[in-house]
Order: C-alpha cells, then structure tokens, then sequence
C-alpha cells in the first residue's frame, strides 16, 4: 500500500477500528459456502499438503468475521482492514488494494448505517475525491413491500433471492401475473402423509433413504407448496405496483417522502422500514454529509443472500466501476457458525480506481 | 509442410472415425501392425495421422500441435478456456452421441426444472447446515448452466468415475454427468431434469484448429477435408 492509502486507513483508525491481521492465504472453504459455487472461477485456489483448499483472499469480510468469532470478541466492535485483494475482474488487473470497514454488533442498526456511510464519505473526501455518487438501496424495503402485498411466503422468498438481478426479476414477476399453465397446478392438492409415504417407498427403493440428503417430509412439503405457488396468481394491479416500486429512482433526500407517496398510490402498507429508512437519511444529513448528488433506488440491491438492510456504492464518473461499495449484512456471521445474530454493517472502497477520473 | 489429423487411439470411437473418412473419400492406411499410433490419409498429399486419447485430442488443438481432430463437443467445451478463439467446430460426425445432463433423485417429485433446484437449493442450507452438493467430472459445463439460471448456492463435488452412484452412497445430491441413453441414471434411481435438464447434446465433432502454424497450401488441404464432411 502506498503513503497515501495508509494515510485514508489512518481515517478508519480514528473512528475507532481496530486492525486484525489478515493472512493472504485464506481457507476457500467459506468463501464458496457463503458466495456459492460461481465464486470459483474468478477466485485464485491451491491446496495445502493434506489437500484442503486455499485461497489467496478474495475479499476482507469473510476473514475478518472470521477472525471476530476465532478470537470471541466482544460486541460491539469496530474492525478496519487494507491491502492486496485477489479477484479476476470484468476488466483491470486481478490484484488491486482494497481497504474497509465493518462494524459489528451494534444493536442501534439505524446509528451503526448512518456511521459507516458518514465514515465511507469522509475516507473518500481525505482520498480528494469530493464528488462521489452515493446510491442506496434497501432489501429491507423490499421484503416490507413483497410482505405488504400478501404474496405467499414461497414467492416472497424467490422475489427476494432475486433482489438486484433486473432481468430475472421481470421474469419472476410476469410468471407470477400470468395464468397459470403447468398441469399439476391444476390438480388436486395431495394429502401430506400419502405424499411422504409416497416419496419414502421410492427413496427406499433407489437407495436414498438414508443418505443423508434431502428427506421425504422435506420432499412432500416442497411439492405443496410449489403447487401452492403455482397457483397463486398476482393481480395485475399489484404486479404494477412491484415494477413502479422497482423503478423508484429519486434523490435521497426525498426518499423518505418518495416511499410515503408510493405506500399512499398503492394502499399498501410497508411497516416501520420506511419510517425507519426515511431516518437514516435524516441522520446522515446530521452529520453534515453533502447528499445533493446520492439517489434512491427501489431495485438497486445485490445477489446474495447474507445481506439484509441498506446496501450502497459510491461512483465517480463511470457507474459500471463504484469505487466503493457496502451494506448491512446481519446474516453472515450466523452463515459463519456465529451462534446468535450479530448485526452488521460495513463498506470497502477499490483504491485502484480513487486515481481514475479525477 | 505437412497436416497432422488426430484420431481417437481406442475402442469404437476409433474404428468409426475411421469408418466415417473412409466415407468421406478419404482411406486411412496404418502399417500391419495394429497396435501402432501413426498413419497416413490416403487421396491426400500429406497428411500425417496421430492417434491420441479423444481428451488429449482437444488439448493439442488447442495448442495447436496438430490441424485437424476428431473429438468430442463435451471435452472441447469442458477443458478448452475460450474454446472458440483457438478451435473451429467444422463438421458433426454422426456417432459418439451423449448428453450432459442434469441428474436428480428420482424421488425428488417436486423438482423438474432448474428453477425448482434454485427454490430447492435455497432452502436446502438451512435444513441441513451444508449447501446442496453436485457430483461432477464436468466443472465449467455445471458452473455455466447453473449460472445462466440463477443457481448459485450449491457446491461441486468433483467424481472422476461412477457419478450416478454419488447421490446412494451420499457423496452428493445431484450429479452431472454425460448420458448416452439415460439407463444408467435410471438404474441408479436418478431422472434427468424436464426442464432445462439437458445442458449439451454431444457427439463426436471434426475440429480445426485455429492456432496450428500452417502455410497457404495446408490451409487449402485443411480446407479441402473438411468440406467433405459438410
């Protein structure tokens, strides 16, 4: 890292991070459990003697998680990071300097986004980069709406795993307007038992039935609820109000009133998030943070499943490279074997690309 | 300057790629002795035969040690990184058909499509504190597939021999494997995916490669075979 990057992790410091050591060789064992299988090709992987593993660390979160639930420390916490990250990206060199944040274990969620963000802004603002774009998008928000519009449970779980995939999205939203097709969605909805008992003679007969994998309870349950979900159609007013949702773009300081007027339109009720979203932006402007260029967006959010609130990314010029991005994430550390939830929050920023642009 | 041609070295991928250039106008002649891994194509000018293994056949293409090969689309697609900046698919064969396939447990009544493994695969960590694992010899043709669908939490378990038998003896959930008629699947309990369960139809191809040093003139007797085969 260079004079100058020490000096931005110097930033994080003050806030009252404390610096674990992170080793470049990392187990890729929890990189590929939390992230999935996809993870593998962009990431760089050997082994050690015994054959397990190994990975030149692709990111920071994970480690230093990791190294929180290791050494059993205490909540809450502040933990900052930098250095070399390794990850084959769509363009630029594998091998680029990150540094971050996470903050772990405060319970004041709303407190502990406002901080992260403020703290994100002014690392930005040390780097010289003045003018960031700051893009919020909240999961939260849009598991109130999908909850608001009493979708089935099944449905709310598909629509949410798709959160920042656009395409798929669409898809999944017209399959759920359109009528219904598939035969057994037309059929008579099975007895459960009759069903297990079903599956269970045929897992016996191939062998399955002790091998440790999915059961015929587990099975018969699915096969439910999937004709459940196949049948339940979306009215095409409410498929409406989820592409109008998704298409919110507005400044973030209107955010708040933007989500009032969009419950208002539709007559649906979205719970305390958007009461509660609408305060986080009040408190970043608290602490003095220039929000004249940051936007909400309804659909702006991202693929993974350990993510749970406000998600964000700051961009110079070019919105396809931010130069920083972060989020609550309150579900990774149980993911990591924490044995309660730990609320979480945090950012990285690409130190390669703060010299672009400017 | 001669064109090298690489032909499968074994069993019946041997005698009909054989079949299929004597065929095409094009003997192949080997001295006596079977057992030898040289040859030449008749009615060429020349044209040198290498018999290798069919994998072995898409790596030295690639490389571009030899012109032109007869392999499978599977192995090129599996094992060649950006296959098409260094290979040419010239000509299907018509044998060594085989689909790689997406193999699930025949009890799995309510899974017929990759979406049903995406809802599946979801919920299967929280049931069981692992993600869903699939058998496979086939890395990147699984990772693709599942990626162009959505799925993304499952791991791979890598088999490099009876996969069917990974979901019994619990080394696995699900396989990915290659079928030519499905009977094995189907003798160890497994159904291939009614939607979207058929990830590649392969078959033996005619493959040119693009990296191979060659002059004008082989370029013309590279392009003279070949046009037998279309």
């Amino acid at each position: 890292m260079s004079m100058n990057d020490k000096s931005l992790l110097d930033v994080l410091k003050a806030s009252g991070c404390e610096m674990p050591e992170i080793g470049i060789l990392q187990p890729a064992d929890p990189f590929l459990e939390i992230a999935g299988e996809d993870l593998r090709r962009r990431i760089f992987i050997t082994e050690n003697p015994a054959g397990e593993p190994l990975c030149l660390r692709p990111e920071f979160t994970i480690p230093v998680c990791l190294h929180h639930l290791a050494t059993n420390a205490s909540t809450p916490r502040r933990y900052a990071y930098g250095g070399t990250v390794f990850r084959r990206r769509r363009a630029g060199s594998p091998e680029f300097p990150q540094i971050g944040l996470e903050d772990l274990g405060r319970t004041d969620t709303n407190e502990a986004d406002a901080d992260c963000i403020a703290d994100l802004m002014a690392t930005l603002d040390t780097a010289g980069r003045k003018n960031t774009k700051l893009v919020l998008g909240d999961r939260s928000l849009f598991a109130a709406l999908l909850s608001g519009l009493g979708l089935p449970p099944g449905w709310q779980e598909r629509l949410l795993r798709l959160f920042g995939e656009a395409d798929q999205k669409q898809a999944a939203i017209d399959k759920l307007s359109a009528p219904i097709e598939s035969p057994e969605a037309r059929g008579e909805e099975p007895a459960f038992d009759e069903l297990v008992e079903q599956v269970t003679q045929r897992l016996d007969k191939t062998g399955l039935l002790h091998s440790g994998g999915r059961t015929a309870e587990e099975i018969a349950r699915r096969m439910i609820n999937k004709m459940r979900l196949e049948r339940f159609r979306l009215a095409p007013s409410d498929a409406d109000i989820l592409r109008h949702y998704l298409e919110l773009d507005v400044p973030l300081v209107e955010a708040g009133e933007a989500l009032r007027g969009f419950e208002d339109r539709s007559g649906l009720q979205m719970g305390e998030s958007v009461a509660a979203f609408a305060q986080l932006v009040e408190k970043l402007g608290e602490r003095g943070l220039d929000l004249g260029a940051a936007r909400f967006r309804g659909g702006f959010g991202r693929n993974l499943d350990y993510y749970t609130g406000v998600l964000f990314e700051a961009y110079g010029d070019d919105e396809r490279a931010p130069l920083a991005g972060g989020g609550r994430y309150d579900r990774l550390l149980s993911l990591l074997g924490a044995p309660l939830s730990v609320p979480a929050v945090g950012f990285s920023i690409w130190l390669d690309r703060l010299g672009e642009g400017e | 300057m001669t064109v090298t041609l690489a032909l499968p070295s074994k069993g019946r991928l041997k005698g009909q790629a054989i079949e299929v250039f004597e065929k095409a106008g094009f003997p192949v002649v080997t001295s006596d002795d079977s057992r030898t891994y040289h040859g030449q194509l008749g009615n060429c000018e020349s044209v040198d035969i290498k018999f290798l293994s069919a994998s072995e056949i898409a790596r030295e293409l690639a490389k571009g040690t030899v012109h032109l090969g007869v392999t499978g689309e599977d192995l090129v697609r599996e094992n060649i990184a950006d296959w098409s900046s260094k290979l040419a698919l010239k000509a299907k064969l018509g044998f060594g058909g085989a689909d790689v396939v997406v193999g699930v447990p025949d009890a799995w009544i309510d899974v017929t499509s990759m979406s049903d493994l995406n809802d599946v695969a979801a919920e299967f960590r929280s049931r069981h504190g692992r993600r869903l694992r699939v058998a496979t010899k086939y890395w990147t043709l699984t990772q693709q597939h599942f990626a162009e669908h959505g799925v993304a939490l499952y791991r791979i378990v890598e088999s490099l021999g009876a996969t069917e038998g990974a979901p019994a003896s619990g080394a696995a959930d699900l396989i990915v494997d290659i079928t030519s008629t499905g009977s094995t699947l189907r003798a160890n309990g497994l159904k291939i995916l009614e939607e979207h369960g058929v990830i590649l139809e392969s078959q033996a191809n005619l493959v040119e490669s693009l990296t191979a040093d060659r002059g004008a003139e082989d370029q013309a007797e590279i392009d003279r075979i070949c046009s037998n085969f279309i």
